[in-house]
């Protein structure tokens, strides 16, 4: 049996001694909303474009 | 064999289950029975390859949906029950060397869905009452399977633990209008000493009333009675609090941490259970590097804990080890540290 619940994606199976097991799937990355940068510490990206040499 | 057995003068249930001396103990790891089957190899519980997270029935459980009947009569005082109920495990991650403060955040807000979903599930059956999330991580809390994994037990009634902190949530409430974790949480963020990491909507904290060396609290800003109101917001928030609390436990000593972490939330039983605060509690039985508190005379005959570390002092410890903020977890993460 598979069933999605909202965007949760979970398959039912029986297993040989008829207990219940549920398989949850994940195949894309749940929202998340950017966290904001720490106080008193500037945003910074993570790669950082090295600086111009002039 | 497996009843319940009625303790007359706690007035709790005592479930017997003798079948569980039978577990499987501590298997060498290409023996693990939580991993997936690799092809060729030998049969697991889980049939398949791979998996992100798996729930399945306990094999050994305590309380089962078809329980046998009671083996032994009831006597004058002590009534014997059935022991309905489900119990599940769920399985974090299929790398047997996992653990929660290693995991990626995605995976650990994955997993509040999944309990989430477990909540709802297992309390909309009529013989649910409670449905009880917990992980027991470390030999020195009895695990017998080393992969990342927790359970669940679907009660057929309120446990006696939650069923106390519930009546004296009604009885805070009835007397002042609020809620009790929410006046404690309060109080809490009010002094400072004791927070140990702050999210923008969990907080985690040593209370002021710890029983164990390092017990933390991990508890939502905004009053919530269970799991089945968190926001996808509230689950991000929730994993990186809680990844941050794992790893600051791991840096303590320098080694994986034992504990035992439940979640306490409103009951499943139809009644009306607002004035009840979701939280997650840690308990800790190392109070120093190789020392460990054991529940002994005091605690198990009397029911007093005597902690040996202050908990303003312990709070101070954690809040020096590991990733200094939350913030600090996401960025981490982002610049591929765990």
């Amino acid at each position: 049996m598979s069933k999605r619940d909202g965007d949760l994606d979970k398959r039912e199976i029986r297993l040989p001694d008829g207990r219940r097991l549920i398989y949850y799937s994940f195949p894309d990355p749940p929202r998340r909303p950017e966290p904001p940068p720490e106080p008193g510490i500037p945003a910074t990206p993570l790669n950082p474009s090295p600086p111009e040499r002039h | 064999m497996s009843e319940l057995r009625w303790h007359p003068f706690l007035e709790q249930w005592v479930i017997t289950a003798t079948h569980r001396q039978e577990r499987t103990m501590l298997p060498p790891a290409d023996f693990c029975p939580l991993c997936p089957t690799v092809p060729g190899g030998f049969p697991t519980e889980v049939p398949a390859p791979s998996y992100d997270i798996v729930v399945f029935e306990n094999k050994f459980p305590s309380l089962r949906a078809d329980p046998p009947e009671p083996a032994v009569a009831a006597t004058s005082v002590s009534p014997v029950e059935p022991a309905k109920g489900i119990c599940e495990v769920v399985l974090y991650s299929p790398k047997h060397q996992d653990s929660l403060a290693a995991m990626p955040l995605d995976r650990i807000q994955h997993l509040a869905r999944v309990w989430k979903d477990r909540y709802l599930d297992l309390g909309a059956r009529d013989f649910v009452r409670y449905v009880f999330v917990f992980e027991n991580r470390g030999e020195a809390v009895g695990v017998t399977l080393h992969h990342p994994h927790g359970q669940i037990y679907a009660f057929p009634f309120i446990p006696p633990v939650a069923e106390k902190e519930l009546a004296a949530s009604r009885r805070f409430h009835a007397q002042h209008g609020r809620c009790l974790q929410c006046a404690s949480l309060a109080d809490e963020i009010k002094d400072g000493r004791r927070i140990v990491l702050e999210g923008e909507r969990f907080v985690a904290y040593v209370p002021f009333h710890a029983r164990w060396p390092y017990e933390v609290t991990l508890a939502p800003r905004e009053h919530q009675t269970s799991m089945a109101e968190w926001s996808e917001a509230d689950m991000e928030d929730l994993s990186a609090v809680l990844k941050g609390l794992l790893q600051k436990y791991d840096a303590l000593f320098a080694k994986p941490f034992p504990y035992m972490m439940v979640v306490h939330q409103a009951p499943t039983d139809g009644e009306d259970h607002r004035y009840a605060h979701l939280r997650f509690e840690f308990y800790t039985p190392h109070r120093a590097a190789n020392r460990l508190k054991f529940l002994a005379g005091v605690e198990s005959g009397a029911g007093t804990f005597i902690n040996d570390k202050l908990p303003e002092e312990s709070a101070a410890e954690l809040r020096r080890v590991g990733p200094p903020s939350v913030a600090a977890v996401r960025t981490a993460e982002k610049a591929g540290g765990i």
